[in-house]
């Protein structure tokens, strides 16, 4: 007999969220159970929207929002469970790092001595150890988001919204983050971490959630959705010298589906990014060719995203 | 409730205390010996130039400064997106309110007490021995109506604040020069919505009459009763619209 899968944690049912006459969220229906889950979606999806929701600072216009099996608006016993870390660096200046964490735990019912140390310890977690007496006005934004996630840390709480944690964090203080976010998932917390960086949230997890314009566009493995982008025709654009001697130089390969010329443009699709980046490279060289510029707009997240959305309109 | 609101109160003392806000305030708070000294200068002394520079306290510094600090007890939160940490804390939002209003109060009295005192040191500066000790009851009731005025304009501010939190100090402003400046000053009953008109009832200031036109002479008890009460409810006002609002942050 197989054990009976826990319930969600989070838990959202046709959850509809509406700013006047414009739509945040439409009929969204989603779960999380613990573990790291990555909310992936270009600026404008509708994850802040969705987080507010999860945090009770935003009640659902339509459908309803469970966070341990409660509704979080005005759940002030719910309230200790959970811990948030929005996106925005708005902090208070005049306070140091380790006044403010200590200050937002004290709210939590722990006495002074007691908040103190848990601000202390989560500010060492998150590597401000030695910060924490500096007026937070003067910190970089990479030192606020540290700040705010050592507020969101120090009432250990069950659950840990996090709204772009990594924003604004330098190279090593975004793998430290990683890291800090990765334990904290292995040790049991449901951790919902959004994002619009692919690469981000696949450092942190396996687990995401795609949302585009306010709805579920996919969910599951991440390894599942880098094939389904990886099946679409990637684009790479070059700017050249000479860009109709290289395409029809390209043109003649097999890695290469299609080839275009828009102004001083090369368009080219392939299925093998990695074969086509290093195709292009060695026929320029191999021709005398002066690349000024090769990027790939599909690099951007919102192409992929128009692609699964023009995918999902296609199968409907 | 009541360890939020101390949390919340202790913040702002620490925020207050490193800002210029407080510094600003208790200037405010002293012009009115401004006003006496001026008048000292010009060869007047006791009880009716300490009631003239009382004029300007009772209907335009007393609602003001109370303004400058607590008409952005929420929209400062807002503005600076601060909110987003405060409301996602086992505490009713409703502390926020009550605490840092605490503080305000707290912080707007020593300044005014002072302000008022010294003020009726320089008008009396002239005055004779019996002169002096003939007005010492009527100062008495003018502290009492500091004690009661900064604490109602706090709230009145805080409750303003709360109701328009885009623009809470604007907002606050133009309901002193309007309210508490002109309405007060016009004839007739619009004078009661003001409360500046029950302070200067409870300072025991003259009253402007106008033949034919009905007023209301409140007694100091009743003037005092409706000024806590109006106060009251403006704090009413500012903690139910907090625990019920959806604030968005500032773009």
């Amino acid at each position: 007999m197989s054990e009976r899968e826990p319930a969600p944690t989070i838990q959202l049912r046709g959850v509809s969220k509406w700013y006047g006459t414009v739509a945040a969220l439409s009929d969204l229906s989603m779960s999380a159970r613990s573990g790291v889950v990555g909310l992936l979606g270009p600026s404008g999806a509708g994850k802040t929207s969705l987080l507010r929701i999860l945090v009770g600072q935003s009640r659902p216009t339509r459908g309803e929002a469970l966070v341990l099996g409660e509704r979080p608006w005005r759940n002030l016993p719910l309230m200790r469970r959970l811990g948030y870390c929005p996106e925005h660096e708005g902090v208070y200046e005049e306070l140091t790092a380790i006044e403010f964490v200590t200050m937002l735990t004290r709210l939590h019912g722990f006495d002074p001595a007691e908040s103190r140390r848990r601000a202390e310890a989560a500010l060492e977690r998150t590597g401000l150890a030695d910060t924490g007496d500096k007026r937070m006005g003067a910190f970089s934004k990479g030192m606020r988001q540290r700040a705010k996630l050592a507020q969101a840390l120090a009432h250990e709480p069950d659950v840990l919204i996090l709204d772009e944690p990594l924003n604004g964090c330098d190279p090593l203080g975004r793998a430290e983050l990683i890291r800090l976010i990765r334990e904290l998932g292995a040790a049991g917390r449901t951790i919902l971490v959004s994002s619009h960086v692919l690469y981000e949230v696949e450092a942190m997890t396996g687990e995401i959630r795609l949302l585009f314009r306010g709805q579920l566009l996919a969910e599951g493995n991440v390894h599942r959705i880098r094939e389904l982008i990886d099946a679409h025709p990637h684009r790479i654009e070059v700017e050249c010298d000479r860009p109709r001697v290289l395409g029809q130089a390209l043109l003649a390969e097999e890695h290469v589906l299609r080839v275009g010329i828009s102004g001083p443009r090369l368009v080219v699709e392939t299925r093998t990014p990695d074969a086509a980046y290093s195709l292009i490279a060695g026929l320029a060289l191999e021709r005398g060719i002066k690349i000024t510029r090769i990027h790939s707009p599909d690099d951007n997240l919102q192409a992929v995203f128009r692609y699964l959305t023009e995918k999902r309109e296609e199968a409907a | 409730m009541r360890q939020a609101m101390r949390v919340y109160a202790e913040t702002a003392w620490r925020r207050l205390r490193r800002g210029r806000l407080l510094w600003g305030s208790a200037v405010v708070a002293v012009l009115p010996l401004l006003v006496a000294l001026i008048g000292v200068f010009h060869g007047r002394f006791g009880a009716g130039l300490f009631d003239e520079s009382l004029e300007i306290y009772l209907r335009l510094l007393l609602p003001l400064a109370p303004v400058l600090l607590a008409a952005q007890v929420v929209g400062e939160e807002i503005e600076a997106r601060t909110f987003t940490f405060l409301w996602a804390r086992p505490a009713p939002r409703a502390a926020l309110i009550l605490g840092k209003c605490v503080v305000y109060a707290l912080a707007l009295l020593p300044g005014f007490l002072i302000g008022t005192l010294l003020t009726f040191a320089v008008a009396m500066v002239r005055a004779d021995g019996a002169d002096v000790t003939a007005a010492l009851p009527h100062l008495a009731r003018v502290g009492v109506t500091v004690l009661i005025g900064v604490p109602v304009y706090t709230a009145l501010a805080a409750g303003v604040g709360t109701l328009v939190v885009r623009h809470p100090t604007l907002a606050g402003l133009l309901y002193v020069i309007v309210i508490e400046g002109l309405f007060a000053s016009i004839a007739g009953v619009l004078k009661a919505t003001a409360v500046s008109f029950y302070l200067r009832a409870l300072a025991g200031l003259q009253f402007s009459s106008t033949p034919g036109v009905w007023e209301p002479r409140p007694s100091p008890v009743a003037a005092a009763l409706v000024a806590l009460l109006l106060g009251a409810g403006w704090l009413f006002l500012a903690t139910w619209l907090v625990s019920d609002a959806e604030y968005r942050e500032a773009r």
